[in-house]
């Protein structure tokens, strides 16, 4: 009875200063909603990145030959057998997709009387695809098994040695002993890679042709590409161990240690989300402690009688206190819907955000919605409406009676 | 170079131009692809136009669902196969029209996923994959560049599919076999040519 009667003097109060609470509760769901956009948004960023990465051309993983630095080019490969064994391990595991054989190589591409340093990669045409799904083919088609001599171009090497789709061009490598070998390859596409930088310099062929050139059935490494769904926190132990079963002298490295520029985003990003969830936090703390110092202001008589009639300090600190909870609450649910129907509204709307420096890839305007982006600014809130609340409402079970009620 | 057969432009016209003008293919689900009787050129072929024709229906459908997506692709992604086992030369047995089409309906798949950017990429990445495929080996099909042309066409700007949309419609415009389409697909193909064009001149887009 005694609780009935408290919670409904909450409420009354509550909807007595409605206007007064209505800024409190604005103040919070704006926050609410500004920390769900931005959070949704630097996750949205975060993932960009990371499949980015991964389907650019990192995979998830990437085995290859551990080499000293004084150690012959021909040290770096992954014979046939090693790479086979290391395939079988790897595709054994439930996790992994495919794993897919790669050569990367230096060499110059020759078309007319123009010739450019390349970054030259063999690849399994099919498996390619998939890892490199982020990479875009701008004109004619990509690399088929079925077509052996096809190259994938980058978009500004093709503009720099003036060629078109169908274009024969000659790329000279070091084979795999240290003697000069040129073949011959027919532009099939032209590809965007996302970087200018690597569009400049970057030639893609099947991997049969790349092996032809180097005199060698061996590769540089093998790119495994996992299954998003199925990974678990023990999939990085299972494929290392996997490695290590293959053999000696072989390293590995995941897509996140061969990403630095994933790390140093995330940094970036970290500090500004951090920055600017305090100034929220401060913003909700400060209309919520304002909304209740006057509440408990204009009604020290009315406390202050309460008190009078056997109410506790106790009492009266949680009931002023639960005063600011049920604005703050109301404001937090209201602001997560709000959060969520804008961020929905955003993702349908299909914004075009500016091309990123060193890039040339344009990309949509999208909020990420995840349990933990949606509970964060809500327990955040929720936290500032209780600190904004407890000093107005300890103060209110501090007033002395007497000298309240000469008021 | 292969010439696609007549009868399989002119179905494709037709589904497409009913596309085109916005009619609806209604909620009735296609027949299930059965290759009837012994695995032949000519069981082959019809159950290719079958599954082609389910295809089309549900590419037209404004409204469609995933199942439905799902079930069309499922048909071709089964009959694929089986023209290993016929010794024909697979232009013959509809590979372009099939091969593009699977294309074209992994990427209308995409759409289902708009706001999964991961998911939506893999399908359009899949979907695109295939579309090229049939182009790598069949360069002058009227089908496959269609397919893929209107596909690169309709795709949001930030995927640089312009530049391989406008050449895909041109292509296809050029082609004599254009002439025999009907009215309605031609008028959307050149719309959608101009569109692309305009969007390239504009220097909005990033192909």
């Amino acid at each position: 009875m005694h609780v009935i009667f408290f919670a409904k003097l909450i409420m009354l109060n509550v909807f007595r200063d409605w206007r007064k609470n209505l800024i409190a509760c604005v103040a919070i769901l704006v926050g609410t909603v500004s920390l769900i956009l931005f959070g949704g948004y630097i996750a949205q960023i975060y993932q960009g990145i990371r499949l980015g990465s991964i389907y650019s051309q990192l995979g998830h993983y990437q085995v290859s030959s551990i080499v000293q630095a004084d150690e012959a080019y021909s040290k770096s490969l992954l014979d046939a057998d090693t790479a086979g064994r290391i395939e079988k391990n790897l595709e054994a595991l439930g996790e992994v997709k495919l794993v897919s054989r790669r050569i990367e190589a230096q060499g110059l591409v020759s078309f007319g009387s123009k010739s450019v340093g390349v970054l030259a990669y063999g690849v399994e045409a099919d498996e390619d695809a998939e890892i490199s799904s982020a990479v875009k083919v701008v004109q004619g088609t990509g690399l088929f098994a079925e077509n052996p001599e096809g190259a994938l171009v980058g978009r500004e090497l093709m503009m720099e040695l003036g060629a078109k789709l169908g274009d024969v061009l000659t790329i000279l490598v070091t084979t795999s002993e240290g003697a000069i070998n040129a073949v011959d390859v027919e532009v099939t596409g032209v590809m965007d890679t996302g970087a200018k930088e690597l569009n400049k310099r970057f030639i893609k062929i099947n991997l049969p042709k790349m092996q032809e050139a180097l005199y060698s059935h061996s590769v540089t490494n093998l790119v495994t590409l996992l299954d998003e769904d199925k990974q678990t926190p023990q999939t990085d132990s299972h494929i290392r161990a996997a490695i290590a079963k293959a053999g000696a002298r072989l390293q590995i490295k995941s897509w996140s240690d061969m990403s630095d520029q994933y790390h140093q985003i995330v940094a970036m990003f970290d500090n500004i989300f951090g920055f600017v969830t305090v100034l929220v936090a401060i913003i909700i703390f400060a209309a919520i402690f304002n909304t209740m110092t006057m509440a408990v202001m204009e009604r020290v008589s009315e406390l202050s009688t309460i008190r009078a009639l056997g109410a506790s300090r106790a009492n009266l600190l949680v009931m002023v206190l639960s005063e600011g909870i049920v604005v703050g609450i109301l404001a937090i649910i209201l602001g997560t819907a709000c959060g969520v129907g804008i961020a929905q509204l955003i993702n349908f709307a299909n914004i075009k955000m500016p091309t990123p420096p060193g890039s040339t890839f344009s990309y949509p305007l999208r909020i990420l919605l995840t349990p933990n982006i949606l509970l964060l600014p809500a327990l955040l809130s929720l936290v500032a409406t209780l600190v904004g609340g407890f000093f107005p409402a300890y103060r209110a079970g501090k007033l002395p009676i007497n000298e309240a009620m000469q008021r | 170079m292969s010439n696609p057969p007549r009868y399989s432009v002119i179905t494709l016209a037709v589904a497409l131009a009913l596309s085109a003008c916005g009619q609806a293919a209604g909620d009735a689900v296609a027949a299930p692809v059965k290759v009837e009787g012994a695995l032949t050129e000519a069981s082959y072929k019809q159950a290719g136009s079958q599954a082609l024709a389910q295809a089309r229906q549900v590419m037209s459908d404004r409204t469609v669902t995933e199942e439905r997506l799902d079930a069309a692709v499922a048909k071709i992604e089964q009959l694929l196969p089986l023209a290993d086992k016929l010794s024909v030369d697979k232009a013959k047995l509809d590979e372009a029209e099939l091969v593009s089409t699977l294309g074209a309906l992994y990427a209308r798949k995409a759409v289902f996923y708009a706001n999964q950017a991961q998911q939506a990429g893999i399908y359009s990445a899949k979907g695109f994959r295939y579309l090229d495929r049939a182009i790598a080996k069949y360069p002058d099909n009227l089908t496959a560049r269609l397919n893929r042309g209107m596909t690169s066409a309709k795709v949001p700007e930030f995927m640089n599919k312009s530049t391989v949309a406008r050449d895909d419609l041109r292509f296809v415009l050029n082609l004599p076999e254009f002439a025999q389409l009907p009215p309605g697909l031609k008028a959307s193909v050149r719309t959608a040519l101009d569109e692309v064009e305009r969007r390239l001149a504009s220097g909005d887009s990033q192909s």
